[in-house]
């Protein structure tokens, strides 16, 4: 527990009576305390991101791909997009002649 | 982080991937292996990894670039065509523009796990579906068909709860948008 006092600059006791629910920290302890762990406040808002399996993502879109053909939306269109595009003044010439490679 | 010898073994995967998701995914990561920050997979690749039927013109990235990375990139095959715009050029012929159009993704992100136990990072389901009904607020055909389409692929996998919220905000602070309007619109017709 000194060492920790050492580390972080907070007493014992304080740190003693956060841990039991004595008192609630105030907002400066915390950055304290978090700092000298090398973290803050955004570490402790932060989830890491959700893990999704490629294969398990492309079934869906398998699934999906299959709905919207089925559906009077039908696919994308490169083309419309690439017009479109074009239309609001942007440079698509690379992106035709790649589209143009496509199997 | 920057590996090369990654980067070259991901560039074989794209060679030998059978279909677009796995040819953009896999571009994607050699790119991400090439430079010195994680790199997030945006745009219309993204896209077609939840749609499937998208056909993406190129793949976007959002990472901060310096001239080592973009050295690094050019050293692989990643023509440096302008700016941060790049084209690979597959040995079958494809050739694929790969952009860095922003140093830093507008959302959340997911991780996606390739087979080989790497991870890239994608824009979240969620994000996307933000970005194109924003995109759809410019009252066009297409963007307007563009966010029916992701938004009915996703309909049973996105948090709408969460989609709606940030929508409730955005047109709370710039309601000449009608992003909510447009957000309803596009829902009448996915779902």
């Amino acid at each position: 527990m000194s060492s920790v006092y050492q580390m972080t600059g907070v007493s014992v006791s304080s740190i003693s009576n956060i841990e039991t629910g004595k008192t609630d920290p105030r907002m400066s302890t915390v950055t304290q305390l978090l700092s000298s762990y090398g973290a803050s406040l955004r570490d402790l808002e932060s989830t890491p991101p959700l893990v999704v399996g490629l294969d398990d993502i492309k079934q869906r879109s398998q699934r999906a791909a299959a709905d919207l053909a089925a559906s009077e939306l039908g696919p994308s269109n490169p083309e419309q997009r690439l017009a479109h595009k074009s239309m609001r003044g942007l440079d698509t010439s690379v992106e035709r002649d790649a589209v143009s490679t496509r199997r | 982080m920057r590996n090369v010898e990654a980067a070259k073994r991901a560039l074989d995967r794209a060679e030998q991937a059978t279909d677009e998701i796995d040819r953009s995914v896999w571009l994607a990561k050699a790119a991400d292996h090439a430079i010195s920050r994680d790199a997030v997979l945006v745009g219309g690749a993204a896209v077609n990894l939840h749609t499937g039927v998208y056909k993406p013109t190129d793949v976007d990235l959002c990472a901060h670039l310096d001239e080592e990375d973009r050295t690094q990139l050019d050293r692989l095959g990643f023509k440096h065509l302008q700016g941060d715009h790049f084209l690979y050029t597959f040995r079958d012929g494809e050739k694929w523009p790969v952009e860095f159009p922003d140093s830093v993704v507008d959302g959340d992100v997911i991780h996606l796990s390739l087979d080989t136990g790497e991870l890239l990072l994608v824009i979240s389901t969620e994000s996307l579906v933000l970005d194109r009904v924003r995109q759809a607020t410019d009252r066009t055909d297409v963007t307007f068909n563009e966010a029916v389409r992701l938004c009915r692929a996703v309909k049973d996998t996105a948090d709408w709860v969460s989609i709606e919220s940030r929508i409730n905000e955005e047109d709370s602070q710039a309601p000449l948008l009608r992003l909510r309007e447009t957000y309803e619109k596009v829902g009448a017709r996915a779902w």
